[in-house]
């Protein structure tokens, strides 16, 4: 299985903020579209690595992955087999897969 | 009684004596680095609060703060040995930095709310429930 790692802090930004693409250059919409989408559509797995990643808001974490149910399409049940995470701090994984599950919740 | 056994018994007593003080000795050290990680803990949940009610009040100035400090508070949390993914701390953890950071924050549309404003009251609440939830996970693993 051909496992794609997107790092957050290398990829796209050392400390994304926001939500949506007016509200600075690292947005979570801009993360999403331009990387995260691209990335699961044509990859069997992957990984987002936040290492390296200085303190990311909620408000870009509901954006990027909890918009993948809302603007992406994709199911929680599909992203639970191909989404994946590294990361030093814990909560990062327990705040993606609550934001994809309230975004699953409400659509 | 065994004339061996009573040459030995003083050593006995004493070796038994000190095996049960140093091990209440050392139950009362992790007992109070338990206390000090509570105590930090929750410190650093109220200032978080206070910095996140500013921010939603109006103070934009410093969002990086803001998000620092619930970096630091999560360091702290990390202290305890049930704050993993699913546990009742992490959750009240997760719960209380989307009260903070979730929504708009550090959107360009962000209202500047009240203090009776429910986005404000769920940030109380949700330090409430995170302190709550530092003080029974300091009672399960250290009292």
């Amino acid at each position: 299985m051909n496992n794609f790692v997107i790092s957050v802090a290398n990829s796209f930004s050392p400390s994304p903020a926001g939500r949506h693409k007016g509200d600075g250059p690292f947005p979570g919409e801009v993360f999403r579209d331009s990387l995260l989408i691209p990335a699961l559509r044509s990859n069997e797995s992957v990984t987002v690595d936040f290492d390296g990643t200085e303190a990311c808001g909620s408000s870009f974490l509901d954006e990027a992955f909890g918009g993948l149910i809302r603007q992406g399409g994709f199911t929680e049940q599909a992203l639970r087999k191909i989404l994946h995470f590294r990361a030093s701090r814990k909560s990062y994984e327990a705040k993606v897969w609550k934001y994809i599950h309230e975004a699953g919740l409400a659509s | 009684m065994d004339p061996f056994l009573l040459q030995w018994l003083p050593a006995l007593i004493a070796i038994g004596g000190w095996v049960i003080v140093n091990s209440q000795n050392n139950k009362r050290e992790t007992r109070k680095e338990g206390r000090a990680a509570a105590d930090s803990a929750k410190k650093l949940t109220m200032e978080a609060a206070v910095l996140g009610v500013a921010y939603l009040k109006g103070d934009r100035a410093d969002s990086f703060a803001v998000k620092l400090i619930m970096e630091a508070l999560e360091v702290e949390l990390a202290r305890f040995p049930l704050f993993n993914q699913g546990s009742r701390l992490m959750g009240r953890y997760v719960d209380f930095d989307a009260a903070i950071t979730g929504g708009d924050f550090e959107s360009v549309v962000q209202p500047v709310f009240t203090a009776l404003s429910p986005e404000v009251r769920k940030v109380g609440n949700a330090r409430n429930q995170l302190l709550s939830e530092i003080e029974a996970q300091f009672k399960l693993h250290y009292c």
